[in-house]
Order: C-alpha cells, then structure tokens, then sequence
C-alpha cells in the first residue's frame, strides 16, 4: 500500500478553497449571532405583534334609578346572528345556498357581508343585527345542521318609561366623528350619551374597558381569547327624579306643550322635570330612521326643546314677585306704600293696561300681589332704577344660568339699560323698566330659573342648587354628590316673610288668582303668571288663549317649605286656570306620600 | 464490504447525526398534520443509507467511467421533465410517481459531479487551459440551461461552484483569472436585477422579485419579503439556548412559511437557538473538512476534483440555504442538506457523500 506516486500539484489551491469555506461559514454564523443574539428583543417584540393580538372587552353602561331606586333606564339583551368560520364542516360555497335558505336572506346579501369577513379566522361575521328572541331560539335549535351559525349577545340602552323621563335622561347613540377625534379611548360604534343625563354624566356611566388578549396562529385561528384586564362597569346613578310624581305630572299636563319642574327646596333635589311634547329616546338606541327625524325636528311643537333649562319665556307676574324685593330693598315701597289702579296708566304718552280692565281700586303690596295687579308695580317701576332691579333679579338667577347638571342649560335675558345699548343701538326708554317690572318686555327667563327663585323665597334665602344626581354606586363605593351652598342674596328676611304672606294670599285669600292650587291643611303658597306672547292691540287677542302662556310658580308649606313647583302651560288661558290646577295635584300627592312616610 | 472499514468514521457520524436532527425538526414543524412527513423521512434516511454505503464500496473510478452515458440519461430525463413534468411552485421540475415525486434536477448533480471529473482527470500535472474551461462550461451548462428552463433558479444556483471549482484547482494562472473574471461577473449582473431591474432581461419576474425583496425584506411584509421576514423572527427569537423542541411558536402557529422544507433551519434556530445552528454548523464543517482531507489524500486528480466538486455544491447549498434565511442571500428555493424534508434532496446529498467515501475507500493504489 502507497500513496499516489505524483503528488497532487493543486494541494495549495484545495487549502486555499478550505480558508474560504470556513471564511464562508464564520460569516453566515456572525448573521446567525447578530439576529439571535444581539437583536432578539426586537424580534420577539415582533413576533409577539403577530401572533397576539388585543381587543377591548367593552364595559356595561350604568343604569339609572330613581330616588326610591326605581330602574329607569336599563341594558336589554340584543341578538346578532353570526357566523364562525372555524367552525363550519364545509366549504362556503356549498353551506352559502343553504343558509340562506334557512334564515331568508338573499344570497347576494350573505355574501356581502362574508366579504367584510376579518383575516383573523376565529373572528365571527355579522349576519344580521338584533334579532328577536324567537329566531335566536329558532336559528339555535337547528345549530347542528349549519355549524358555523351562532348567537351573539349585545346590549342595548332601553328606557323603562318611553318618553316619560326623555329630556332629562336624553338618549344615546354611536360616537361622531369629533369625539372619537378628542377622546382616543373611543372606537367606531361606541355608544355615548348625546343628552341629558345620559350625556352629562357620561364619564361616569362609560366606566373602563377591559382588554382581551388572543393568541393567533398564522390563519388567525384563536388559540386563547382570555379576558387579561377585566372591563369595570360604569356607575349606577340613583336620579333625584322620583317617579311616581313623574308620571302624575305628565299625566296632568294633559298633552298640553309646557313644563313642570318641582324641586325640594331644603336640598335642591329636583323630583319633577317635566318638557312637553316629549319624544321616545328608545327611537335612537338603534339608529333613528331618517323619517322619524324629520318628523321630530320639524314637528311645531318643538319636542327637542329641553324647556325647563333651554326654553325662554316671558315669566310674566311671577316676576312680580322679584321687583317687589328690589323695591322693599331699595325702600322705593313700605308696606304701607299703596297706589290707586284705575284699570290703566299712562306713562310717557303710553298706555299701560292692567288685566282687570275696570282696575283694582286702591292696592298695596299684599293686595297687588294677590291680585297680580299690573298699575302698582308700574308705579314701582316709574321709581327704581332699572339696573337696581336688574342687579337684584341677578341675585336670583335670572340671566344666569342655574348650575344644574344638564348639558346645554340657557341663561335667559335679564335686560339692562346697557345690553340694550350693546344688543339693539337703542337707549333704554323708561317704558322698558315698566314692561320689565310685569315679567314682560325682552325680559327672559327658563323654568328651571322660575323654580329656583321659588326655592330662595321659599326656604327663605337658603338659595339651594337645583341638581339631578342624587348618587352613584360601583363596585366598590356609593358617592352621594353633594352640592355646596350657594351664597344667598342680600336680603331682608323680613322681605321674605311679606312676600310669603302675599303669596299664601295668592291661593288662601279671598279673590287670590291662584285659589285652584289650594291644598287644604298644606299652606300653599304661590303666584300666578299670564305672559302675553305679542303686544296686544286688541281685546280680541287679549282673550285669546294662543298668545298667552300660563304659569303658576310657589311652595309649601307656609313655613318651613319642603317643596317649590313651577308649572308652565304653553298657550294656555291664565296662569290661576290653567296651570294652578296642576299645581295643585302634585301638592296634593306630595303631601299624602310625606304623611304615609311620617305619620304624625 | 471489506471497503466500509476504510469509511471515514466522522464524516458519518456527523452525517447521521444531521440527518436525525432533520428527523427531529421535521417532526415538530409538521406534527399538527400528523405522523406523516417525519415517518416518510425516516424512510428516505433508511434509502439514502443504502445509497450512502452501496456508493462507498463502489469504485469511483467505474462510476466516473460510466459518466457519459449517465449524463446522457440525465439530459434526456431533464428535457423529458420540461415536457411532461408536473408543475410545482411555479417550476416544473418534478416527476409525479405513486409513491413519491422524483426531482431529475437533484440526481443530475451526482452526474454533473462524475462528468465533469472525468473530463479533468487528466490533469494531475499539467495545467488546464481556456479551451478545457470552455468545454466543461458547456458540459455543465446544458443541465444548468434545462433547470432554469424550468425555471428552477434555487437548483440551478448550486451548480455554479462546478463550473469554477475544476479549473481553478487544474487551471493555468491566467484561467484562474479567467475564473475570478466569471465570478465578478456573475456578481455584478446579481447587483444589476437589485439596482436595476428592467436591465437584466432573461431573469422571470419572480425571481427579480426575489432577489429585490431580498434587499427590502422589512419594508414589504405582505407577500415578497413575508417569509423572510417570519423567518428572522423564528430565529431571532430563539436567543441563545432556544424555546425547546417543539415549543417553537413561530413554528407552531404556522407563521413560519415552508418550515418542513427550505426553511427547516429556522425551525431549528428558534427550538435549539444559537447553539443549536453552532452545533449544526459544525457539524457541516467536519463533514466538508473530513471530505478535503479526503480531497488531499486521494490516489489521483480525478478523485481529489470529485470530493472538490461535492464538497462545492454541497458547501453551496448549505450556506445559501442558511444565508437565505436571514436575509443574507435572497430566498429562492433551496433545501438544507440533511436536514430539510424531501427524498430527492436527502438522497442525492447522500448519494454524493457515498461519493466522497467512494474515493476514501478507494484512495490506495493497488488494493
């Protein structure tokens, strides 16, 4: 045995071909090195992007309860029909003519909406939005013949009462455009309070969604879809409203266009809030169709208008009640003050025409308010400055707004010689201070802020918060929303006391205007106002009941008042006729409930 | 078999070993779609073992003898499989036969390998010159013509090293510069279809795509540089000792792109790591050194070109395959040898060890 006898002449370039191959391999191990070892933090991170994948586990808006914790508003099941694809035993092509037999949806329809299927393969595909309870139970009993086919449940925001409760709840619907833009915790579709309370506690309803982390595989199969942070459910918010009054209000009101609002005068707990004509916010929970808009917004009853925080009215003689403070503060008047009304005054070559045409004799402060007589309070009015009374009617809240917890709420008007100079280029004619001493003029005032005033005289100064939330309850605590007290206007309580008793004149006295609210052995005490709507030029259309409309504003007891109440009757005959009797029913209810609640 | 004695004793080690590991990857990349592909494997091991020993005690020289008419045979199934082959993945190059799918391009690189030695053998002094290197580029180029045909370009890349390897080893000086010439070449037209696309014009749109997406894997998630892209992760997430077999995620939730076959490395990166590509490369590297070592002790220049010539295609294969996995070299389709699942593959990788064994075995002179 021996080696080949001529020794290979190319050794050297098989050594040389051996450095490169090693060369070779070094460098394919250093690309080896670099991508598992120096970069492989950034590697995982991006095999992580693929393979999990987040979604929100959506939390359950709050409920919404009454003060005797009565469910207002509430959650109802929904169900969408769905279809899994990882679970279905045969091709689409062939389950497609089937299915859509089996549940009567054009084939075209089926397909459009496979089409919109997600690439992650374990994704259900919407078939068909919220469908009835009998065809969920329908479509899941016959399941096995069509795997794939599934029933999901939703939520969906349900009014208990209908319209009973809708300018105070408001409604909900899908997010815009714009708030998705501000807050990026909103995605499409998101349901958000657009109204009332539903908008003006929406933080606290939302509540915090959860995450849901899913393991993928490259098909987008599911290999674990767990709950990873557990959504937290919105507030419960237990309302002031309570609903038994509610409901007898709205049931008052008669259909009539108008508002009731009713508040404890102690706390400022609002028990009533009532806008006539109401509409049905169940209508947008799943989209408002384009025709029951139209027939709301252009409806001339104004169903949108949230009336007793956004409606303007002329408050007519409950305003009354206002000049007469700023005169006794401003001792333009005593109580001994008295002015002859002869039925009309004329003042500066116009004629001021008091309701009572034949006039009501020799008048003085008790007796005009009784009376609601107009010739008196001109007289008060040729006397006081008009930024006194305006400052005063401030004081009040008038101009302002109140502070309740609505979104959306309107100051009113209070006039002043110079917003008139600013708004109209006019100067303020001393005739304005006269329209403005009745509750006329361009004078403007909400509900709410008619009923607030009631609180101030009725409590006596302690000038309450008008406010809607009594509470909230989560998981892990009950917050009661308390309201600081407001600072009271600077006045006398000797004031108070006078215009109490005139006002408990107004219902108890002989030829008081607002005897239909009398509720024996309850003191009601109140004003009645008839704001004209157009300058009158004649008789005719001072009886006519289109331009006029009727309020009725007070509280009881006499002492230590519980409760205020303003009631407003759109073009309505007087305010002593048509809105005291209402008044009057909701006294009555309130007092029986407070006597079965204490018995003396 | 008195000639297995002289086998070299490593080099089959490492070889067994490989192909066991292949086994094993094989296994986990394809056990969600049963027992299949790691069982099949397991045969063509078995097969390819056959070979592996029946090649051995062959003498290589009769093989070498036999070159002509088997490369005749070859050109010829090559032509056919342009015919009447069955297309898959866009290239046809395949043979349909009940029990397996038979890839002519795969066995033709054992012949390429005899054919071409024998043309060389003559020179164990004198030097090659032009004409030789003309005459094998034509030898050579006729296979290496058909399986672009096919168009198979990830095949057809690893017959490159044959057209240089036997006339650098026999060449002239100046054919070495020649050579280094071809390789420049070759090299700036591959820079060419990178930079300028439209240019190179008998390269299919594919696999321009390729090698662009080659460039960019990163950018291009979707489609042309996705498997790349998933690849890097697998091994990039493998770190240092890997996720243990059979928990590679990658791997397991099928993000991986033909894991079983070209891309079986990567399955291998992300379940055994950094250290398991540096045991697996290494034991590449002992079975090419064991094979120069061979090369080096060989009775005659036509044994010492043959072991160059495996070791060449088989040195190409391995590190295009390992390079095109992370993003070094553009992906086209090329199998790891030993280890990426396929019979064609696995058994031509044995067949040309056995050839390398063949001249071992048969390095004395006079027995």
């Amino acid at each position: 045995m021996k080696l080949a006898q001529d020794p290979l002449t190319f050794r050297g370039r098989i050594l040389f071909l051996t450095t490169f191959m090693i060369l070779g391999f070094l460098v394919t191990l250093v690309g080896y090195y670099r991508v598992q070892i120096l970069n492989r933090e950034r590697y995982e991170a991006l095999g992580e992007k693929y393979r999990v994948k987040e979604a929100r586990a959506k939390a359950t808006r709050g409920l919404i309860y009454d003060r005797h914790n009565r469910l207002i508003t509430q959650n109802m099941p929904t169900y969408n029909l769905v279809f899994q694809r990882d679970e279905m035993n045969e091709s689409w092509r062939k389950l497609k003519p089937r299915i859509s037999a089996f549940l009567d949806i054009p084939e075209e329809e089926l397909e459009k909406r496979y089409a919109r299927r997600s690439h992650l393969y374990s994704q259900p595909i919407l078939f068909k939005e919220d469908i009835s309870y009998s065809e969920s139970l329908r479509i899941m009993r016959h399941q096995l013949r069509f795997p794939g086919l599934n029933i999901e449940t939703a939520k969906k925001r349900f009014y208990t009462h209908d319209s009973l409760f809708a300018h105070v709840l408001g409604y909900v619907g899908e997010a815009t455009r714009e708030q998705m833009e501000k807050n990026d915790k909103l995605h499409m579709g998101d349901i958000v309070g657009k109204n009332g309370i539903e908008l003006a506690y929406n933080e606290y309803l939302t509540g915090e969604d959860g995450t849901r982390t899913i393991h993928i595989d490259s098909r987008g199969v599911y290999r674990s879809n767990e709950i990873s942070k557990a959504p937290k459910s919105g507030d419960d918010l237990y309302l002031t409203l309570d609903y038994e009054l509610q409901e007898l209000a709205m049931e008052a009101l008669d259909g009539h266009s108008g508002s009731i609002v009713m508040m404890d005068v102690q706390t400022g707990d609002v028990l009533v809030y009532i806008s006539s004509p109401a509409f049905d916010p169940n209508l947008f929970t799943t989209g408002i169709s384009q025709k029951d808009w139209d027939a709301l917004i252009n409806s001339p009853k104004r169903p949108f208008l949230n009336r007793p925080v956004q409606g303007a009215y002329a408050p007519g003689s409950v305003f009354k009640l206002v000049t007469a403070l700023a005169a006794l503060k401003h001792r333009k008047i005593t109580t001994d003050t008295k002015y002859f009304c002869p039925g009309q005054v004329t003042y500066y070559d116009r004629e001021f025409k008091c309701h009572n045409r034949n006039g009501h004799g020799w008048v003085d402060l008790e007796k005009a308010i009784q009376t609601s007589c107009n010739v008196f309070f001109w007289h008060v009015g040729m006397d006081i400055s008009a930024t006194d009374l305006a400052a005063l009617a401030g004081d009040m809240g008038f101009g302002k707004v109140s502070g309740i917890d609505l979104i959306g709420e309107k100051p009113g008007l209070m006039p002043t010689p110079e917003w008139k100079k600013a708004r109209m280029k006019e100067i303020w004619y001393p005739g304005d201070t006269l329209n403005t001493t009745v509750g006329q003029g361009n004078l403007l005032a909400t509900p709410i802020q008619i009923v607030q005033l009631m609180g101030i005289i009725g409590s006596r100064g302690k000038a309450p918060q008008p406010h809607l939330l009594l509470k909230r309850v989560n998981s892990e605590r009950t917050i009661y929303e308390k309201k600081g007290p407001r600072t009271p206007p600077d006045i006398d309580p000797a004031h108070y006391d006078l215009l109490v008793n005139a006002m408990w004149q107004v219902v108890n006295g002989e030829g008081g205007t607002g005897s239909g609210a009398r509720v024996p052995d309850f003191d009601v005490c109140g004003k009645t106002g008839t704001a004209q709507l157009i300058t009158f030029t004649s008789d005719e259309e001072h009886k006519n009941e289109k331009f006029k409309n009727a309020w009725f504003a007070g509280f009881a007891p006499r002492k230590n008042a519980k409760v205020a109440i303003m009631v407003l009757v759109e073009k309505a005959k007087s305010g002593g006729a048509a809105a005291a009797p209402i008044a009057k029913r909701l006294f009555q209810a309130y007092k029986e409930r407070m006597e079965k609640m204490e018995p003396s | 078999m008195s000639r297995l004695n002289l086998l070299d004793r490593w080099s089959f080690l490492a070889t067994c070993i490989l192909s066991l590991l292949g086994v094993l990857f094989i296994r986990s990349a394809t056990i969600e779609q049963g027992n299949v592909f790691w069982f099949k494997q397991c045969i063509w091991i078995c097969g390819g073992l056959v070979i592996y020993f029946v090649m051995t005690g062959m003498d290589y020289k009769k093989m070498v003898s036999h070159g002509n008419h088997l490369y005749l045979l070859g050109v010829l199934s090559l032509v056919l499989v342009l015919l009447f082959g069955s297309k898959i993945n866009g290239a046809r190059s395949w043979f349909k036969l009940p029990f397996m799918s038979l890839q002519p391009s795969e066995f033709m690189k054992i012949v390429t390998c005899l054919v071409s030695a024998k043309y060389f053998s003559k020179f164990q002094t004198q030097k090659s010159s032009l004409w030789e290197f003309i005459v094998s580029t034509i030898l050579i180029g006729i296979p290496f013509i058909l399986i672009v045909l096919q168009p198979d370009f990830g095949t057809a890349l690893v017959y490159l090293p044959l057209f240089v390897i036997p006339n650098f080893l026999t060449g002239k000086k100046e054919g070495i510069w020649v050579t280094v010439g071809g390789i420049l070449v070759v090299g700036i037209l591959m820079m060419g279809v990178i930079h300028k696309p439209n240019w190179v014009f008998f390269l299919k749109d594919y696999q321009k795509a390729r090698i662009v997406s080659f460039i960019y894997p990163e950018e291009d998630t979707s489609n042309k540089g996705y498997q790349v892209h998933q690849s890097k992760i697998s091994i990039g997430q493998g770190g240092l000792f890997g996720m243990g077999i059979g928990q590679g995620q990658q791997t397991h939730l099928g993000f991986l792109p033909a894991q079983y076959n070209d891309f079986i490395l990567a399955v291998a990166a992300e379940e055994t790591g950094f250290l398991g590509i540096f045991c697996i490369f290494t034991l590449f590297l002992v079975i090419f050194l064991r094979g120069i070592v061979t090369a080096l002790e060989a009775g005659d220049a036509m044994g010492s070109c043959l072991v160059m010539l495996v070791i060449g295609t088989l040195f190409t294969q391995t590190l295009f395959n390992a390079s095109m996995l992370i993003g070094l070299a553009p992906t086209t389709g090329i199998p790891c040898p030993l280890l990426s699942y396929g019979g064609s593959s696995f058994l031509t990788t044995m067949g040309l060890l056995g050839l390398i064994q063949s001249v071992r075995a048969h390095r004395f002179v006079n027995h």
